[in-house]
């Protein structure tokens, strides 16, 4: 029962071609996405095979600094990525982002990897770039979303949050409900997606390790532990960014910046 | 007492305001006064710190604004801004935040009380927002400011939404609340016909310099050129 069938090259390509079947559909609905769906296929195939080269040859020769290389890389990728979607251009904001990803990655990880699977050694990179991967890019999505929210609320209710200053609210207050509606939106997805779990839809790291022979009970605990993992890792490393983003927003004076 | 001494106010590379010296006494009313783009704004907001000054410095009370934290000073002296927001959904949304700003110790009667002194009645507490006149949500936001227990108030154009005798009663009714409070007021009014006599001080402000501070009187009978004209345009 417990087999594992392999994906030949054909099959890969099979894969590829369905892409070029929503490019075509794309094409003829006139939604001129061809390219980016062209790009997104290519630049993932790529990008995945080079990850997969990568890790094969750091499986076979284990380093902790291979490890330590990758999670620094990860992480710089998907801050760059986060800042990326970011309307204001801040150096100041591409380190917050920076710090916030990090510290809210590596605390969860440290419990994973230490408390819950305590791996050994620490540096194992069969299981750190997965679940790392998995970790920081949910993160950077609800830095992202999380964030862009907040910067497009606070430009929108400028005069609302002026009308505040103005009479004596501290910044914090001014946009006390600006903040809790970005750090929501934030989250909300990491929590959302719980609620579906093994009803709507099986997910990708169970699925993975299903495939691989594991045992569906073994899987499901390496799931629910990786989902938990990402929510608390969502909601802290947002909760350090939205504090820190208020730096942005705001100088010494209590005087709105941006 | 608000103190200028020297101000400048530089934006974007423009010079909004220039050698601005300027005493605000407590209990005096004053009404600024200035051409579109003078810097009147600009005035009011810097003594509200919304906006710090480019060169020179700002006291209350002797004391710098530097040294007082921003949310302290701007309860000392708030302002009314030109488009002010009313917050929540209803009139009692605006006490319950002020109320909230001031450690829950406002009375909701206090509230009430004002209501009744800007001639509107105990109902509008409840009232939705949305269903109010331009006069209405201005004479709720002068109580709103009231009920902080400011040292000053600021208006900019509180009387924009009103016509001309709605702008008499309006302004009869925020003078004779700050006079009562003993309240320090500076008020910028595009119409200020009818209503100059009852301010103390007239402050004339032109490209972001102070030309004239004076009385009423003195301000209409004055001389310089910029001070003509601007009365001359206003009259037509």
């Amino acid at each position: 029962m417990n087999e594992y069938f392999k994906i030949d090259n054909m099959g890969l390509m099979i894969s590829v071609f369905a892409m070029f079947i929503v490019m075509l559909i794309s094409s003829l609905n006139h939604l001129k996405l061809s390219k980016e769906i062209f790009i997104g296929t290519l630049r993932s195939f790529f990008q995945l095979f080079l990850m997969g080269f990568v890790l094969k040859y750091t499986f076979q020769h284990s380093h902790w600094y291979y490890t330590f290389s990758l999670l620094i890389m990860m992480i710089l990728f998907a801050t760059y990525e986060a800042y990326k979607r970011i309307k204001i251009k801040n150096y100041q904001l591409f380190q917050y982002i920076l710090f916030a990803l990090t510290i809210g990655s590596l605390i969860p990880l440290s419990v994973i990897f230490y408390l819950v699977i305590k791996i050994k050694p620490w540096y194992n990179i069969q299981f750190i770039i997965p679940i790392s991967g998995m970790i920081v890019a949910n993160s950077m999505t609800a830095l992202s979303l999380g964030l862009r929210n907040f910067l497009q609320e606070i430009e929108t209710n400028r005069l609302l949050i002026e009308t505040k200053l103005s009479l004596g609210a501290t910044s914090k207050n001014s946009i006390k409900p600006i903040f809790q509606k970005s750090y929501y939106n934030g989250i909300l997805p990491s929590i959302n997606s719980l609620m579906v779990l093994g009803i709507a839809k099986l997910p990708g790291m169970m699925t993975g390790q299903i495939l691989a022979g594991v045992s569906p009970l073994e899987s499901v605990k390496y799931q629910l532990m990786i989902m938990y993992m990402i929510s608390f890792s969502t909601a802290l490393s947002l909760l350090i960014l939205l504090e820190l983003s208020k730096k942005i927003v705001f100088n010494q004076r209590e005087q709105i910046i941006i | 007492m608000i103190k200028l001494e020297n101000v400048k106010y530089q934006h974007q590379e423009k010079t909004i305001l220039k050698n601005v010296n300027l005493t605000i006494e407590k209990g005096k009313k004053y009404l600024l006064l200035g051409p579109s783009g003078s810097g009147k704004t600009s005035l009011l907001k810097i003594m509200n710190n919304l906006i710090s000054v480019s060169a020179g410095e700002i006291f209350l009370d002797g004391k710098s604004y530097n040294q007082i934290k921003p949310s302290l000073l701007r309860k000392q002296i708030s302002l009314i801004m030109q488009d002010s927001i009313l917050f929540g959904k209803e009139v009692k949304d605006n006490f319950e935040y002020l109320n909230s700003l001031n450690n829950n110790e406002l009375s909701e009667e206090m509230f009430l009380e004002l209501l009744d002194k800007v001639k509107l009645n105990k109902d509008f507490f409840h009232k939705n927002i949305n269903k109010l006149s331009g006069g209405e949500k201005q004479r709720i936001a002068i109580i709103r400011t009231i009920m902080n227990s400011p040292q000053f108030i600021l208006a900019d154009e509180p009387f924009s939404a009103l016509d001309k005798y709605r702008i008499q009663i309006l302004a009869k009714i925020l003078v004779d609340l700050v006079d009562s409070e003993n309240i320090g007021l500076v008020v910028v009014s595009h119409y200020f016909d009818e209503i100059i006599h009852l301010f103390d001080k007239v402050i004339f402000i032109f490209k972001g310099e102070i030309l004239f501070l004076g009385t009423p009187d003195e301000f209409l009978e004055n001389k310089d050129n910029h001070v003509t004209n601007f009365l001359e345009g206003n009259n037509e």
